[in-house]
């Protein structure tokens, strides 16, 4: 059964069609690239998807269920949730902080117990930070836990990012460039950590990359677009065969 | 470990100890001053928790105006005790500023601030319209608080001395709650919020309750400072909750520093000693607010909070200098 199906989605900003009727299946567990040249709408998809952006039209379908147009914390209370393709991260807090503000949906405390609780609101926080250092380990990078993020380098950044998206134990998880700015080496260890969360968490990913080489090499199924539309949609040797991918990248 | 504990402690024991002391030692004049600025205090820290979501709010002064007349009219016109309209003109505050937010939610920043100062204006020009309100001149004769104690007699504070500590108690454990809230995770997401907002849409938060959150308690403790206000004088009219006071609010934010909790109390009592030095100055007083405020924009946009950490530094490097 298809996890997420998008039905004709489409969106106009004024008279530019930044998503032009886009159809798209996916199916539990898949690990599926999205590429396409700058501007042909894959972070606008990702925006509907997540609920930053409403459609102009056409629909999401999230597990059977019509989810479009719904405010993005329900959404992500549905177990979408989305990264920046540039890194977002809260500067002046320490890395254990930020997760531990990603993990708020599973916080379990209300609002008067958070300012008035003693005893058992520290065991809760306790249990939460403990949480949050977990999900750190888990991606390896528990030895900054308590470094500023604006100081981390930038691969640290880019882990640490998906690693507060993970705090709040998504199902579907859509990737915005995450190997940005990384080396070919950092690049494959965190193409081997997002292949991981897939394997061992049976989380579904959508990965935006621009790198040709990690999409190839680590998922079974890309999807093209350009100016808008989806162009093509294989495995990747069907992709890098196909005449209109080809064009999209290299032009006429 | 222990030294480290118990220095917090000393701290507020001699700051108690100089609180209870002070209005036997000061004269009537100073006793004055130092209940409005207990009250003021509350204002500008309750106005410090709006700006921990990156809103900075003209409406506050007005919406203490607001608990200052509820809680007046409840008295004046219903007869109810002070203990009563305490609390409920603090509600009546925040239920009109939750009437506010619903435009001013769907603005941010530069347009809030100018937004809340727009809708806080015409609040209190409502005032003057409005014939219950009593146009300009205001309210007069508003009850001083009493507590009777069945079978015994009447304790009243309509003195300077007891009214000196009714407002410290009341004001001591509204700072208490806003200061548990300030630690809570509750806060941090409010400077989430400031700084990485759409961070913070991604994880599942929902930025609008949190934005409310903030405002509302922060409009019920301004209301609670404007029934302190409205008790202590007898009298409120429209002018006292006008721009200027809400100009000066916001001076005493942004030199005390509004990244800690303490900063809004330090600016608050830098500004208060610093009118009275002031006071053969006349007119030329809101010149050296001016100034002032520019010159900590332009030297130290953290505020007065954070000049220690910045004296401390350059003492310590002179000293190892002066030692070789």
């Amino acid at each position: 059964m298809n996890i997420l199906e998008l039905k004709g989605l489409r969106k106009q900003f004024g008279g530019l069609v930044a998503v032009n009727d886009v159809d798209l299946d996916l199916k539990e567990g898949e690990l599926r690239g999205l590429i396409g040249p700058n501007g042909s709408g894959k972070t606008t998809l990702f925006n509907l998807i997540s609920g930053f952006l409403q459609p102009t039209k056409g629909k999401v379908i999230w597990r059977g269920k019509n989810i479009t147009g719904k405010p993005v914390h329900s959404i992500v209370n549905e177990g979408i949730v989305r990264t920046f393709q540039l890194t977002t991260l809260l500067k002046d807090m320490t890395a254990l902080q930020n997760v531990v503000i990603g993990c708020h949906l599973h916080m379990e405390m209300g609002l008067l117990e958070q300012v008035f609780g003693a005893a058992r609101k520290r065991e809760k926080e306790k249990a939460l930070v403990k949480r949050a250092v977990d999900l750190l380990k888990n991606m390896g990078i528990e030895d900054v836990k308590d470094e500023l993020t604006g100081a981390l380098p930038h691969g640290y950044q880019r882990v640490l990012n998906i690693v507060i998206t993970l705090a709040c134990e998504p199902k579907l998880l859509l990737l915005d460039e995450p190997t940005t700015g990384l080396n070919p080496i950092e690049t494959q260890q965190l193409m081997d950590r997002i292949k991981m969360l897939r394997d061992e968490k049976g989380l579904t990913i959508i990965l935006v990359e621009h790198d040709m080489k990690a999409v190839m090499g680590n998922c079974e199924k890309i999807s093209v677009m350009d100016f808008g539309k989806k162009i093509a949609e294989g495995s990747p040797e069907e992709v890098s065969k196909n005449e209109e991918v080809i064009e999209a990248y290299l032009g006429r | 470990m222990g030294r480290n504990r118990l220095r917090p402690t000393i701290g507020l024991t001699v700051l108690a100890v100089i609180l209870i002391a002070l209005p036997f030692i000061l004269t009537r004049y100073y006793v004055d001053l130092t209940i409005v600025f207990f009250i003021y205090v509350l204002l500008a820290v309750s106005f410090r928790l709006i700006t921990t979501t990156g809103d900075f709010s003209l409406a506050q002064v007005p919406l203490m105006g607001m608990g200052a007349y509820a809680s007046a009219l409840m008295s004046k016109h219903l007869g109810w005790s002070f203990w009563l309209t305490l609390p409920l003109a603090g509600l009546v505050s925040a239920l009109v500023g939750l009437i506010m937010l619903y435009p001013l939610l769907r603005m941010k920043a530069f347009a809030f601030f100018i937004g809340s100062y727009a809708i806080g204006e015409a609040l209190r020009l409502s005032w003057i319209r409005i014939g219950i309100f009593g146009s300009h001149r205001g309210i007069s004769g508003i009850s001083h608080p009493s507590v009777s104690i069945p079978g015994l007699s009447t304790i009243s504070f309509a003195g300077a001395l007891p009214y000196y500590f009714l407002t410290l108690a009341i004001v001591v454990l509204c700072l208490v709650i806003l200061y548990l809230l300030d630690k809570s995770l509750i806060t941090d997401t409010f400077k989430a919020i400031h700084s990485e907002e759409s961070l913070v849409r991604s994880v599942g938060i929902n930025v609008t309750i949190y934005r409310i959150l903030a405002f509302e308690v922060a409009t019920f403790f301004s209301g609670i400072s404007g029934v302190l206000l409205a008790h202590y004088f007898g009298h409120i009219d429209p002018h006292q909750f006008n721009l200027t006071t809400g100009l000066y609010l916001l001076i005493w934010v942004v030199v005390g520093g509004y990244a800690t909790f303490a900063g809004p109390i330090i600016g608050v009592a830098f500004f208060s000693v610093l009118g009275e030095l002031m006071r053969p100055l006349g007119a030329w007083v809101p010149l050296v607010y001016g100034c002032i405020l520019i010159i900590t924009l332009l030297f130290l946009p953290e505020g007065l909070e954070s000049l220690p950490g910045r004296i401390v530094p350059l003492v310590k490097k002179m000293g190892i200098r002066g030692r070789t």
